[in-house]
């Protein structure tokens, strides 16, 4: 067989071609790899430091150490307390409330936004004018207001964050659903007599799936920014629990005298922001069809 | 298509580091450019009449009643004038008053007052507004509470006060000293056109932006050599020290602790320490578990490490207490004091474990309250630490400002670091707090044994027995472990090494325009 690149393509399944045009995708691939890293450390935290130990436990005499001193590899923070631990253990953190949020979000928003673009009608109006109108309100605004409501910690923060995160998926899928809704497949589930929460979830949804997943990804860097925005004003987690935006604002007033107290979880946020940014841009690449195989 | 957006992010990644760069090189590099003598705070300043003085936030008003907020006093003592002053050796020295006398049954001050002090409108100072100013700050919302049975101030000639006590109180010159602010019967509004005796008069006000005063030429005692006076607002503690070196202002009150190796390594700029005229301690909510229970609040108190919550709240710089009452008050306990807890992890766990057999629980949770102010946030985060090494389940929660006092006052917390300044400089200033009945008794530990050593402190007028009973009171506030006394931390301020007359002796409220120069 002629080797014919681009005209006569060889035929793939449709996930091994999206993996493909993925994979061709240097600056996806990039930031995948930086992202898996960060995966990879949040993990594997425990093997590396201790939480009690070394994240929580202070000395406030070794106290802003420089990265290197005496064993710890990012030095220390202003209660002594191991930079490096708390960046690992803050990645556990930040990615646990930014997944929960996303995945919460997600099931809710395609669950309401499926039913209103199924069924039509008065429910798709009313649930539509509600997202509006929280769709009006900005969404670091909206998260303020409820953990000033109801407190800070884990849970409220996820909460929070989640009743901010709802409405726009809930628009995305509903359009998406909008656009498969009257193929000829779903007519012919239909016709077969499937029950409507099976054609949802089997024919609608997987078809649906592609731009849900893009606005996930993309949705994950705006959590992860959020939770540092929210942390660094003082609205995140409680301490002595670690968390990229809150180590933010505890050396805000050192920035003069020991940069790297901000640099380190300033870098460790915008990394892995624009890791998934990378991820979520290679995705829109790689699912639009007008791309297909290319 | 695809091409460019490709160039576009490599660009935006370059750029990003780019701006990591820049901010290392800001940071590391700001010794270079010292020691300049072009520009900035390394130039000429001989014959120069003006001062800028850097504030770390907005005052809340010009009106000397209206607050006793740390930063307002700083322009009050500018504004205002006060019937006495003391001197340095402690005593009582003539200001706006020039002599006084007291009752023999403690109940009547008269004051003589001087008879060339004119007003910043032109008029002179009489009986009347002595008279009015001092009844204001009884009656007061933010003064009043202070003025200790003082029932009313009256004129009983042009030049002449009394002032009249409901009972007698040993504290009467300190508070006098402070809150006797004197500003003009006549003034019709404090905020735009206040009127005092001070050695400067006010120009205008930029809401939270800075404060323009001048000086004013009829002053009692001479016009002051800095003509022109001009607060500036600066909130930020970074950009306060690159202000203050490149010469923006001259002069920053509340300098951020951690400035200090960079102040002191410009040869242009002069840090000062001194104690802050305040005190923090570490307050047990006894309404609810597990501080109900004098076993958990002892188990805390032997858990706290004096020294090392001094060197992470206050970055090293400060005092350690062993009392409620700072040494610079007058009848302070603290140098006397013998304080009966000490440094004991084990001592503490074995509380802990006494109070978990006792209350039938295997983790004891608590969270400490902790507002944005690094003087209570720092040293709670320390403490939280503490607490954790001996097996409480410690959280901190850091909440603003004005909720973290409500929640305090409404007894809603479990642990916080609270605390006192000590605007008027009396040991009587606590009753506020430990007092069963007082507003602000936000312990809820209503000890009526306390209550009687307070009563005491504030009948008593003999110095002697003054001390015997806050000694007394700091003796009830341990056995019962009400609080854990903390730490007087540091307050400094920095300035230009060329700036002369600076008082570097009192706290850094007492600093006085006035007797500076270039």
């Amino acid at each position: 067989m002629k080797k014919t690149a681009g005209n006569a393509p060889k035929r793939r399944g449709q996930f091994a071609s999206i993996c493909y045009r993925f994979s061709r995708n240097r600056m996806a691939m990039l930031g995948l790899a930086v992202f898996l890293a960060v995966v990879f450390f949040a993990a594997t935290a425990p093997m590396f430091a201790d939480y009690e130990a070394d994240a929580v436990k202070q000395n406030v005499y070794a106290k802003f150490f420089s990265p290197g001193q005496e064993r710890h590899i990012l030095g220390t923070d202003m209660y002594g307390r191991d930079l490096f631990a708390r960046i690992i253990f803050g990645a556990r953190l930040s990615l646990l409330i930014s997944l929960s949020t996303v995945g919460a979000s997600l099931v809710l928003g395609c669950l309401i936004g499926s039913l209103c673009a199924y069924y039509g009608g008065w429910l798709d109006t009313v649930t539509m004018r509600i997202v509006d109108i929280f769709l009006a309100l900005p969404m670091t605004l909206m998260a303020v207001t409820v953990v000033a409501a109801l407190g800070t910690s884990t849970t409220n923060l996820i909460i929070s964050l989640t009743i901010s995160m709802v409405p726009p998926f809930v628009r995305i899928v509903r359009s998406a659903v909008l656009q498969v809704k009257g193929s000829d497949y779903i007519e012919a589930a239909v016709a077969y007599g499937s029950r409507d929460m099976r054609i949802i979830l089997t024919h609608v949804l997987p078809n649906a799936i592609g731009p849900i997943i893009v606005q996930a990804t993309l949705n994950l860097a705006s959590v992860l920014l959020s939770v540092a925005a929210l942390g660094f004003i003082g609205l995140g987690v409680p301490s002595p629990q670690p968390e990229w935006g809150t180590m933010l604002a505890e050396s805000k007033a050192q920035m003069r005298y020991y940069p790297w107290q901000v640099i380190i979880p300033g870098a460790a946020i915008a990394v892995t922001v624009l890791s998934i940014n990378l991820i979520g841009d290679g995705l829109r690449d790689a699912l639009d069809p007008k791309l297909k195989n290319g | 298509m695809k091409k460019r957006t490709l160039a576009r992010k490599a660009a935006a990644v370059l750029l990003g580091l780019l701006l990591l760069a820049s901010m290392a090189a800001c940071g590391g590099g700001n010794s270079q450019d010292q020691g300049g003598g072009g520009s900035g705070a390394g130039a000429d300043h001989s014959g120069r009449t003006d001062v800028n003085y850097g504030l770390s936030s907005d005052i809340a008003s010009l009106d000397p009643v209206y607050t006793t907020d740390q930063i307002s006093t700083i322009l009050y003592r500018q504004l205002y004038d006060t019937l006495i002053v003391k001197g340095e050796d402690g005593t009582w020295q003539p200001k706006l008053a020039e002599s006084w006398e007291l009752s023999d049954d403690e109940m009547v001050y008269t004051f003589h007052l001087r008879q060339d002090v004119k007003f910043h409108d032109g008029s002179g100072m009489t009986a009347e507004d002595v008279a009015y100013s001092v009844n204001r700050a009884i009656e007061s919302a933010a003064t009043g509470a202070s003025m200790t049975n003082m029932a009313e101030c009256a004129a009983i000639d042009d030049y002449t006060v009394e002032v009249r006590m409901t009972q007698p109180f040993g504290g009467v010159m300190e508070i006098l000293s402070t809150y006797g602010r004197v500003s003009s019967a006549a003034t019709t509004d404090y905020e735009s056109a206040p009127i005092g005796t001070g050695p400067y008069k006010f120009v205008s006000r930029n809401s939270g932006d800075n404060i323009t005063l001048e000086a004013f030429e009829d002053y009692y005692l001479g016009a002051a050599t800095i003509k022109n006076l001009t607060f500036k607002v600066i909130t930020d503690p970074t950009t306060q020290i690159a202000a203050l070196q490149k010469g923006e202002i001259d002069f920053l009150t509340h300098c951020s602790l951690s400035a200090k190796a960079t102040v002191e390594g410009d040869k242009n700029l002069v840090w000062q320490e001194t104690l802050f005229r305040g005190n923090n301690w570490l307050s047990f909510c006894q309404n609810k578990p597990p501080f109900d229970n004098i076993l958990a609040r002892k188990a805390a108190q032997y858990a706290i490490d004096k020294d090392a919550v001094l060197v992470g709240g206050s970055e090293g710089l400060g005092a350690t207490m062993k009392t409620v009452f700072p040494s610079s008050v007058p009848n302070s306990p603290e140098e006397s004091y013998e304080q009966p807890y000490g440094y004991d992890p084990e001592k503490a766990k074995a509380y802990l474990e006494q109070y978990k057999a006792e209350a039938g629980v295997d983790t004891v949770s608590i969270s400490i309250l902790a507002p944005d102010t690094p003087m209570y946030l720092y040293p709670a985060i320390t403490v939280e630490g503490m607490l954790r090494d001996v097996g409480f389940d410690v959280t901190t929660e850091q909440i603003d400002r004005s909720t973290y006092w409500s929640s305090v006052y409404a007894g809603n917390y479990q642990l916080a670091v609270t605390g006192t300044s000590w605007p008027v400089n009396d040991c009587d200033g606590n009753y506020l707090y430990f007092y069963s009945t007082s507003g602000q008794h936000y312990f809820m530990a209503f000890n009526d044994e306390l209550d009687k050593y307070f009563d005491e402190g504030r009948s008593l007028t003999d110095p002697a027995q003054r001390l015997e009973a806050y000694t007394r009171a700091q003796e009830v506030i341990d056995e019962e472990a009400i609080c854990v006394p903390l730490l007087q931390p540091a307050n400094a301020v920095a300035y230009n090494a060329a700036l002369q007359g600076v008082d570097t002796k009192d706290d850094i409220y007492s600093h006085f325009v006035y007797d500076w120069s270039w």
